[in-house]
């Protein structure tokens, strides 16, 4: 395309968004061994004994979870959204949104419970709940992005002689992108509370702390497990607001 | 593409119309979703159906379908797609008769599985089922969206008869009705707990969030720090939000023993209740002051120009307009509160998340079966209820919200 | 070039087109004129196929347009559409390079071709190429349009209503543009409008439509004084002839002449202006000057037939 070489000048250099640091640098701030339990010792909640794992390999199981489902989300989604919108297609286009519709509805812990029969513990489990979790904003997102696509351009398009593919690739996803790239972070973002929910299931992660907190009582635990997936969803989402177009 | 038919130069036209298109012509793309329904059902008919094991905590054995209700269901999977091609106005029947064989058959395979079996042992159903299940119900789906007005109703026929097969005992072998019946009341008390822990939490944070939100819509500042909030606090886990508004009860009642003796403490249902209260006041808060200040200022300017009051326009303009979207976020909070409520249990609450936590400690598939899926039915239940009185309301204040 | 043979396009019970036969010349520009709703933009649009008829077909150069791949026979036929359709996340140098991307052309040439086509459409390249379609006007957007359809240099141009949205003397501006481009690289132009000025001006043949049919095909001469029917007269109104001569300069019916004691009249004053002088001086002739010189002499009888091509070749200034 020439389009490389149209777009290369005017665009000008974006500023680099210092303010994305902020979270991350905070997160790991707080998994340096010994300074969470440090911050929280004047709240006086409870004993904090050291961890084991480690809060880094919990973090690190968690964000590893969230990615995964994230990838697959992605690898699913875009093309469900993409095939469920082509013409002649409106049933299943309604299929799909009923079907996202009941996704929102029913409680995740449902969804991610319902999956331990089929799948056994552990984290297999908590990946299928994240993946069918994660899955209801990116098509939702998706198709109504892809259907907002102006008709006149894509009829344009069709009068230029692009083939389908084409004017997929050249006119429908990247006006649908903007929309689409929302739904993957608002994915990303509640997938990384969603897994806390997994460690009911033995996924391990930054739930865990969370429900030994819950089930002895040790408000201290429950804290470190809510302050660090905050921090975590809190990074994920700077991270991927840096690819939202500006307007 | 339709080609067109090349008649030539001044060929002769038709002057009658052809075949003109029928009033209640086929949805040309309903079939595709009777193949994707009809693919989940062929293939749930070749996996195994049934689990049996000798109790329902030992590994057991996988049993197939025998040829006869093989080649049923074989039949079955592809008849809504035959009767959508031969017989549109039918499909309906061919759709229901696919879910109703599905249930006739667990019950069938798993009675069958245990005869001759010690009384502790368990038929559960298997993959096939699940995938067959699936499958029947997108062509359900499908078969209803060939159906117009009043007719919609028959793409539920199937309900009455699979719980009229449920009440006559047919499924009386399936484990996860055996489990059923072994805590009888007991799951009983368990959901009405559920509803009664959604409800008061439903009614409590209404009654508080309500107000607050017409005082936080009236003042820029709060307004703004409100949706703000709103906002950041739902990206943190339900699960941590939990925790963290149970960690002050916990510390009060630690500091006063009395507040102890009088039921406030860190775990039991009044800091489950205090925790979804005030989960559900979010959305409530956050719709309702969206919804307030969404009210098109040329509506107030108009309704104070013709002389009302500050009460009468409150009543009379803003909430009639906001009243749709207002109610969206009630119906959000409700449907959020069945999910919360299941989580409730880890910290004593109670409610049908207790079964779920059960089964999994006890690595007892149907004891979560037990819990997830009557919650998860709950929560499609209170979401389809709640937009029913949304249209009503809307409708009574003449317009469909 | 373009045939169209016994075409139809029927919805339902009711016909949009109705046996159509027409026969657009190589290098001329047809217009296809007639009231809203009349079956205009279905004829345009079934001959690159975006709509595919119900009956009859379409010829380009001898070949039945349906042997053809849709997308192959589109990409050789310029298309502008009626609803402009630019792609509002390309720049405007992006959109007109499309069709020259999705034929290969190395991306210099393309990149050249791109600034020639805006300056062309009167739109500055140094100030436009980068802006995206909504930081457009409407008739600026209406000439990028114009600018992508040229930009692969198709032999065949359909344009809908691509004037539509620009003010009167931008219009008149771009028209004439616009017609000089056409008689100069021979392009064989269909283009759909409801503005009859605009079609006695550029067309060298109008097909009139009413109601799905054919009402007259013709030079615009023919439509004028040979009207096949009331339909046509009432349509082009009675003032048409009067109408055509606006849109053509005094040059283009200037003879030879001996230009002694006549009123002069300046090459570029449109007809109907030269018409009134004639009128206002009582002569039945006027001088026909260009930069202070005869070039002819513009008699009264001129008039009243329209010429295709001016019988004196003066300097072009209007590009
Ligand atoms: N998809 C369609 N289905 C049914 N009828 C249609 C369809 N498209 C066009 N028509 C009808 O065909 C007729 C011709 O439409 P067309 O768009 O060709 O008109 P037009 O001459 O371009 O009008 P305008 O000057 O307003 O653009 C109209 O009566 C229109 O209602
Ligand atoms: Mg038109």
């Amino acid at each position: 395309m020439t389009s490389s070489s149209l777009t290369a000048a005017r665009t000008g250099r974006r500023r680099w968004p210092w303010g994305v640091l902020l979270w991350p640098s905070l997160l790991l701030l707080c998994l340096i061994p010994g300074v969470l339990p440090r911050l929280l010792a004047p709240l006086n909640l409870g004993e904090l004994t050291a961890f084991d794992p480690p809060l880094w390999r919990l973090t690190l199981t968690h964000l590893g979870l969230v990615a995964l489902a994230t990838g697959v989300v992605l690898g699913l989604g875009v093309p469900l959204a993409v095939a469920v919108t082509r013409p002649g297609r409106v049933a299943l286009r309604q299929l799909a949104e009923t079907l996202v519709g009941l996704g929102q509805t029913v409680p995740t812990f449902a969804i991610l419970a319902l999956a331990v029969p089929a799948l056994g513990f552990g984290w297999k489990p908590t990946l299928l709940g994240l993946i069918v979790y994660g899955l209801v904003p990116v098509v939702s997102n998706g198709i109504a992005g892809l259907q907002s696509v102006d008709t006149s351009a894509l009829d344009a398009a069709r009068g230029m002689g692009m083939t389908g593919r084409q004017r997929l690739l050249r006119v429908e996803l990247p006006l649908a992108l903007p929309v689409l790239l929302a739904g993957v972070r608002t994915s990303t973002v509640y997938n990384v509370g969603t897994a806390t929910v997994g460690a009911a299931l033995g996924a391990g992660g930054l739930g865990e702390p969370i429900i030994n907190g819950l089930s002895q009582q040790n408000t201290a635990l429950v804290l470190v497990g809510a302050v660090l997936s905050a921090l975590l969803a809190l990074s994920l989402d700077a991270v991927l607001g840096l690819f939202a177009p500006r307007t | 593409m339709s080609k067109p038919t090349p008649t030539g130069a001044g060929g002769n036209r038709p002057s009658a119309p052809l075949l003109s298109v029928t009033k209640n012509a086929v949805r040309g793309d309903v079939p595709q979703v009777l193949v994707l329904a009809a693919l989940p059902l062929l293939a749930g008919a070749a996996l195994p159906w049934v689990l049996l094991r000798p109790n329902r905590l030992a590994p057991g054995e996988y049993l197939r379908l025998p040829p006869a209700l093989l080649a049923l269901m074989l039949v079955l999977a592809l008849l809504p797609l035959l009767a959508a091609r031969f017989l549109p106005r039918l499909t309906w029947l061919a759709a229901g008769l696919a879910v109703v064989a599905v249930f006739w058959v667990v019950g069938l395979q798993t009675r069958c599985a245990l005869v001759g079996q010690a009384e502790f042992a368990r038929a559960s159903a298997a993959a096939g089922v699940w995938l067959s299940g699936l499958g029947a119900l997108i062509a359900v789906y499908g078969a209803g969206l060939l159906l117009v007005g009043r007719q919609k109703l028959l793409a539920w026929a199937w309900v009455p008869a699979v719980l009229a097969l449920v009440w006559a005992g047919h499924l009386s072998g399936w484990s996860v009705l055996v489990e059923a019946r072994n805590e009888g009341p007991r799951w009983v008390q368990e959901l009405a707990q559920h509803l009664r822990l959604v409800g008061t939490a439903l009614g409590l944070s209404t009654l508080i969030g309500v107000p607050l939100a017409v005082w936080a819509a009236g003042r820029e500042r709060v307004a703004v720090a409100v949706l703000g909030l709103a906002n950041a606090i739902q990206t943190l886990p339900s699960l941590a939000l939990l925790g963290l508004l149970i960690a002050p009860l916990s510390a009060l009642s630690n500091a006063f023993p009395a507040l102890r003796a009088a039921g406030i403490s860190g775990i039991g249902v009044a800091p489950a209740l205090t925790a979804m209260t005030l989960y559900a006041l979010l959305p409530i808060l956050r719709n309702g002051v969206v919804a307030l200040r969404g009210v098109p200022a040329g509506a107030v300017d108009a309704a104070r120009g013709m002389g009302m009051t500050g009460r009468q326009i409150f009543w009379r303009v803003q909430v009639p307009l906001a009243l749709p979207v207002w109610l969206t976020g009630i119906r959000q909070a409700a449907v959020l509160l069945v999910g919360v409520a299941s989580v409730a249990a880890l910290i004593g609450a109670g409610g049908l998340g207790t079964y779920i936590f059960k089964g999994l400690q006890s690595a007892a598939a149907d004891l979560i079966l037990l819990g997830a899926v009557p919650a998860a039915l709950l929560a499609i239940g209170v979401d389809a209820a709640l937009r029913g009185l949304e249209v009503w309301l809307g409708r009574r204040f003449g317009r469909v919200g | 070039m373009i045939e169209l043979q016994g075409l139809e396009k029927r919805y339902g019970d009711s016909f949009a087109v109705r046996d159509l036969n027409l026969v657009f010349a190589e290098g001329e520009l047809t217009a296809l004129l007639g009231p809203s709703g009349c079956g205009k933009t279905t004829t345009l649009r079934m001959i690159n196929r975006l709509i595919e008829p119900t009956g009859g077909r379409v010829l380009l150069r001898g070949q039945d347009t349906h042997t053809l791949k849709p997308e192959t026979l589109r990409r050789g036929i310029g298309y502008v559409i009626q609803q402009i359709g630019l792609f509002p996340h390309l720049n405007v140098a992006q959109n007109v390079a499309t069709v020259p991307d999705l034929l290969g052309r190395p991306a210099r040439d393309t990149e050249r071709r791109v600034d020639e086509l805006l300056d062309l459409v009167g739109l500055s390249p140094a100030e436009y190429r980068f802006k995206k379609p909504a930081e457009l006007s409407g008739g600026q957007a209406q000439r990028v349009g114009v600018a992508r359809a040229l930009a692969a240099d198709p032999p065949v141009l359909l344009m809908d209503e691509p004037f539509g949205a620009l003010d009167p003397l931008a219009r008149d501006k771009l028209q004439d543009a616009f017609r000089d481009i056409q008689r100069r690289l021979k392009k064989t132009v269909i283009m759909v409008t409801h503005d009859i000025d605009e079609a006695l001006r550029l067309a060298d043949r109008i097909a009139l439509m009413n109601a799905g049919e054919l009402a007259q095909f013709g030079t615009p001469d023919d439509l004028i004084h040979r009207p096949a029917s009331d339909f046509v007269r009432q349509f082009l109104g009675e003032d048409a002839a009067l109408r055509q001569l606006a849109g053509r300069r005094a040059a283009d019916f200037a003879h030879p002449g001996d230009p002694a004691g006549l009123p002069t009249v300046d090459a570029q004053l449109d007809a109907r202006s030269a018409l009134g002088i004639m009128l206002r001086e009582g002569a039945d002739a006027l001088a026909v000057t260009q930069a202070g010189e005869s070039i002819g002499i513009l008699r009264w009888s001129d008039l009243q037939t329209i010429p295709m091509q001016p019988p004196i070749s003066i300097r072009d200034e209007v590009t």
